[in-house]
């Protein structure tokens, strides 16, 4: 995506926002089919699991619906919107760790254990067990960089994080991803 | 397979695999009612409380306890006695300690050589306590007051030895500094540890007013560097030890080898990094470049002191002229683009001129 479209998808998912705030619903079209790629992507970077990230995909929305009225049209949409899912997230994993004994450890070996993919095509899963090698922070670069589009310095803002740890993360991750997919290649 | 083949793969998948699930979402918002906003307080706008904040108000706290610690063991430790000076350790990182330890590694004196370490020994008594104690209340006192940081930390250790035991005591201090940070995961540090003649280097110091061990550590990257010469002491000198530091990971494994280097260097965008920043700006890919050349060199702030800049030029396949870039080293922050190289030669020092 060039400069001039992620100018302009911002430009239309703050424009659905604003038309959702006014209770228009056939805005959420087209705000879905903008965003839910960037919504869905970090959303499993983070819990590691597809049912989870379904569902937290699900909530971004209903929350993005609920709260249109409170966003300020400043023409950083996205920013607003993964504002809302990290606090989907947070809370998903107050739950977890009260309720569920999940360990994302087991993802990982089972990840490694598992080889034979022809990487030309992936599915979910095996993005889910790519993904699952890199640690939290890597795999949230990943994803806010090449699925979301968002620019380094845009990462870093919104993770918090100095530019050059997003920069090195990002590289690190690359690195680590053109790795294992060597590996399962050969 | 190549970075933007896993681009083109990742998207692919989040293309095909994102779920549809637009109809339940439209059924479940009708189900919601809409927040009505009381004022015009926003969301983005409410001051966040960071994570950062947070872990800096706890890693305050935990060095803050080791530091009183020092201070505790320092002032009340019944075991005081002290034997000649051995060795002599200088610890540079912008603060700047001179550690006189004798020959069971207990603390003779530590002399602050700088207005910043006067401020991190000050309510600091260490005289007799074991170095690996005093070093650990040493860097906690370092951080309460704001000479390091969890990101961009880089340490000198200069050993200055009577004995000939200085690599074994490189190898144990730079180890427990290291220690120091591998006990808080938060906190990165590169540590370089080198052995130093003081006698040698002393007045030279002095007259830079920098310690025995930043003198050293900046006549081997003049020695070791291709870009540096002695007219360039004065610029090197002026340099924090993390920016020092930079330069010198560049050095060849040969000129360090007789250093002990510990740690990660961090808070410093590599070379690749660069030029990842350029593309990213210029909205292009690796692909699109035909050839680029880098070197790290330093330019002078409005304060006029010298920093490091990756300077960058770059031949694209859809540009008739070369183009040149200039990107901070430590924020990565481009500082200027599409330069041509006379204007860049008026304004910026090259250490081979």
């Amino acid at each position: 995506m060039d400069r001039f479209d992620e100018k302009s998808k911002n430009s239309i998912v703050e424009q659905c926002i604003i038309s959702l705030a006014d209770g228009d619903m056939s805005a959420m079209d087209l705000l879905y089919e903008t965003i839910k790629k960037d919504v869905y992507a970090f959303a499993l970077s983070k819990v590691c699991d597809k049912f989870e990230a379904d569902d937290i995909l699900h909530d971004t929305f209903i929350r993005i619906y609920e709260n249109a009225k409170l966003y300020n049209p400043m023409g950083r949409p996205m920013a607003w919107i993964f504002t809302i899912e990290i606090n989907l997230i947070n809370r998903y994993f107050q739950i977890k760790s009260r309720n569920v004994t999940y360990d994302e450890e087991i993802m990982v070996n089972t990840a490694s254990n598992d080889s034979g993919n022809s990487n030309s095509s992936l599915d979910l899963e095996d993005m889910q067990k790519l993904l699952s090698q890199l640690n939290e922070f890597e795999r949230e670069v990943i994803m806010l960089h090449i699925v979301s589009d968002l620019k380094f310095r845009e990462i870093a803002d919104q993770l918090d994080k100095p530019l050059s740890t997003v920069l090195s993360k990002y590289n690190r991750a690359m690195k680590k991803l053109q790795k294992i997919l060597k590996e399962d290649k050969s | 397979m190549k970075k933007k083949q896993i681009k083109k793969l990742i998207n692919q998948v989040f293309d095909n695999e994102t779920p549809f699930m637009l109809e339940k979402i439209k059924e479940d918002c009708k189900l919601v009612k809409q927040v009505e906003p009381i004022k015009t307080e926003l969301l983005e706008t409410k001051e966040k409380k960071t994570p950062s904040f947070y872990r800096r108000l706890v890693l305050g706290g935990v060095m803050a306890c080791v530091l009183a610690l020092g201070i505790a063991i320092g002032n009340i430790s019944p075991e005081k006695i002290v034997h000649a000076k051995e060795t002599t350790i200088y610890l540079d990182v912008n603060p700047s300690i001179e550690i006189q330890i004798d020959k069971n590694q207990r603390i003779i004196e530590c002399i602050p050589n700088n207005d910043e370490a006067v401020k991190i020994l000050t309510n600091i008594s260490l005289k007799g306590v074991e170095i690996d104690t005093a070093l650990y209340a040493i860097v906690g006192s370092m951080y309460v007051n704001g000479y390091l940081n969890t990101d961009t930390n880089s340490i000198l250790v200069s050993v200055d030895s009577l004995k000939d035991n200085e690599s074994i005591l490189l190898d144990d201090i730079s180890k427990q500094i290291d220690q120091v940070f591998q006990d808080n995961e938060y906190m990165e540090c590169s540590i370089i540890a080198q052995k130093v003649n003081s006698d040698e280097l002393k007045e030279k110091a002095d007259d830079l007013d920098i310690s025995v061990g930043k003198m050293h550590l900046v006549e081997k990257l003049i020695y070791s560097s291709d870009l540096y010469s002695s007219n360039n002491l004065e610029e090197l000198a002026k340099m924090s030890i993390h920016e020092l530091n930079v330069i010198y990971q560049s050095l060849n494994e040969e000129n360090k080898s007789e250093d002990v280097i510990t740690g990660t260097l961090s808070g410093f965008i590599d070379k690749e990094q660069a030029i990842v920043q350029v593309l990213e700006h210029i909205n292009q890919e690796i692909t699109d470049v035909i050839n680029y050349e880098i070197m790290t060199i330093y330019h002078y702030d409005i304060n006029n002191n010298p920093h490091m800049v990756y300077f960058i030029s770059m031949k694209l396949k859809n540009e008739f002229a070369r183009k040149y870039y200039i990107v901070d080293c430590l924020t990565g922050e481009m500082l200027s683009e599409d330069i041509i190289k006379d204007w860049f030669e008026k304004f910026y020092y090259f250490g081979t001129n």
